[in-house]
């Protein structure tokens, strides 16, 4: 559905490449993330796929077409949204979505929208008068307003609360549910953990791995389980114990038979520490 | 057709909201009306002022013509800084209609107010013809100068800069009233001194359709190429 080949991009004045070489190629249906801290080049890439900087190098494509060879109607295909909010601030939020929603033929349900983010009630409010969240939520659902087979969203969830932010990654997933492709940016690896297939961790402009989130915890983690049990009295006692053939570890067996087992748990690691393990760098 | 409401139906909700465009929308008309009761009183207190009544009528014509410039520039420069721009960017749109209707709108306000200027002051006998084809180079100027003042400008208080800069410059040519001579073409380099000589020729022997039709011209590529550098530089 997308596909970068050799994707290198630097700012106009600035001397360091802000994307190095980028592959990568994202299939129909699928949630594919880029998981970086600030600076990385998330954003940067997804205005390059977007169509709103020109003056890259490589190949982009997307549904089989090459970016360049797309004309206006590419926006009718893709949904985009932004970092950081753009309304007509002086508008309500409904003559905003009225207003960008006129520019595409399908039929849009601009209440229905505004009620999966909350915002039915304030629909008719001046947007200059909206909170930081209702803002986020109100650019998110614009990117919906036309159906499109793509979405591009560029950190949905930054500056949400986890209620709202729960409504959004609900959204996110139904869309996937019926069908469509999503590129998705974050620093948040709870966000990248639950949504993506596929993540791909981004650091300074490079690449680094692109994998799914289970994988990349099973193959940075330890392969054990760690089992917590009551020894008799009050003594609680850890022991971690290979997964590999768990079945057949006496030792193991002999815990669950005859100790009060408090908790088990396997060990991967959390992406967080697959992402410093991989790339050297923290996430925030 | 139905996209040109949607434009201006937008248009007019982001002037009507903003009670300084607002404002600006009536200024000219306020203007208008002064200058109908004011000039013949002042006409009859300051005889001397006589033979510069049609500069200064030429002269109220780009004033009044100016205010859907500045309207627009602050529209447009709120677009830019609240990022509304990108938006419209990623519209089923080729990228330059936007920019198109909003020149249009911004020359149709000018044409108006510079055709009842001249209708309603009454300084002039000119036909009806005559008013209606003076009017479309005055009509040209605003939309040049706000596409100046988008591509330059990065916030409103810049925008302010430009426009008090643009208008001193435009209105450079009113001093070739007071030069005789052959001196007095080299104001021909502004674009503005083609216009003024369509009102009042004062020393120049150029005859009315060259000054109309270099005035004509020379705004109409000034539109060409600032819509040309607004796709290079806002639009790349
Ligand atoms: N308009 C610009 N001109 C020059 N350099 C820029 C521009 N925009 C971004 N950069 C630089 O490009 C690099 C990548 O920035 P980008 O905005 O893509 O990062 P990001 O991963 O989206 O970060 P964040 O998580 O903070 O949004 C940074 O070093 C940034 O300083
Ligand atoms: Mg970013």
């Amino acid at each position: 559905m997308i596909q970068a080949d050799n994707l290198t991009f630097q700012y106009p004045g600035s001397h360091v490449q802000a994307a190095r070489n980028l592959n990568f190629r994202i299939e129909p249906g699928e949630i594919f993330g880029f998981l970086g801290p600030s600076g990385a080049g998330k954003s940067t890439t997804q205005k390059i796929l977007i169509g709103l900087l020109k003056g890259y190098t490589g190949k982009i494509s997307i549904m089989g077409k090459s970016l360049e060879d797309w004309d206006p109607d590419f926006y009718n295909h893709v949904g985009i949204g932004f970092e950081l909010p753009n309304h007509y601030l002086k508008l309500t939020a409904m003559e905003n979505l009225r207003f960008f929603g006129s520019f595409y033929s399908r039929k849009k349900d601009y209440l229905g929208l505004l009620e999966k983010v909350g915002l039915l009630q304030d629909a008719n409010k001046i947007v200059e008068n909206f909170s930081k969240s209702m803002k986020v939520r109100l650019n998110f659902i614009r990117a919906l307003l036309h159906d499109p087979e793509i979405l591009f969203l560029d950190e949905p969830t930054t500056g949400l609360d986890p209620v709202n932010s729960r409504k959004i990654k609900d959204i996110i997933l139904d869309q996937k549910a019926i069908g469509k492709t999503i590129f998705v940016t974050t620093h948040n690896m709870h966000d990248a953990d639950e949504l993506c297939d596929r993540i791909s961790f981004i650091v300074d402009g490079e690449l680094m791995i692109t994998e799914t989130p289970k994988q990349l915890k099973l193959d940075h983690g330890k392969h054990k389980v760690k089992v917590e049990y009551a020894d008799g009295g009050q003594l609680i006692k850890v022991k971690e114990f290979p997964l590999k053939d768990i079945g057949k570890d006496q030792k193991f067996m002999d815990i669950l038979k005859t100790r009060e087992v408090i908790s088990i748990h396997s060990q991967e690691a959390s992406l967080d520490e697959v992402f410093i393990k991989v790339t050297g760098k923290n996430l925030l | 057709m139905n996209r040109i409401l949607t434009y201006s139906r937008n248009d007019m909700k982001l002037i009507f909201r903003d009670p300084i465009l607002y404002v600006m929308l009536f200024v000219p008309l306020v203007i208008i009306g002064l200058l109908r009761f004011g000039l013949p009183a002042l006409a009859e207190v300051f005889p001397d002022m006589e033979p510069y009544t049609k500069v200064i009528l030429g002269t109220f014509c780009l004033i009044t013509a100016m205010f859907p410039a500045y309207i627009y520039s602050f529209i447009m420069l709120d677009e830019k800084d609240q990022d509304v721009l990108i938006v419209i960017r990623v519209l089923p749109i080729s990228s330059i209609e936007f920019l198109v209707f909003r020149l249009l709108f911004i020359s149709v306000f000018s044409f108006f107010f510079t055709v009842l200027t001249i209708a309603v002051t009454g300084i002039v006998d000119w036909s009806p013809a005559k008013i209606i084809t003076a009017s479309l180079p005055v009509s040209l100027v605003a939309p040049v100068m706000s596409l100046f003042i988008i591509v330059f400008a990065r916030n409103k208080i810049e925008g302010v800069t430009w426009m008090k800069g643009l208008n001193f410059i435009m209105f450079l040519p009113v001093l070739s009233y007071f030069i005789k001579g052959s001196y007095e073409y080299t104001f021909g380099i502004l674009p503005l001194y083609w216009i003024f000589k369509m009102f009042e020729p004062g020393f120049s022997s150029i005859p009315y359709y060259i000054n109309y039709s270099i005035a004509l011209i020379y705004h109409l590529v000034l539109l060409l190429v600032g819509i040309r550098v607004f796709k290079l530089r806002v639009f790349p």
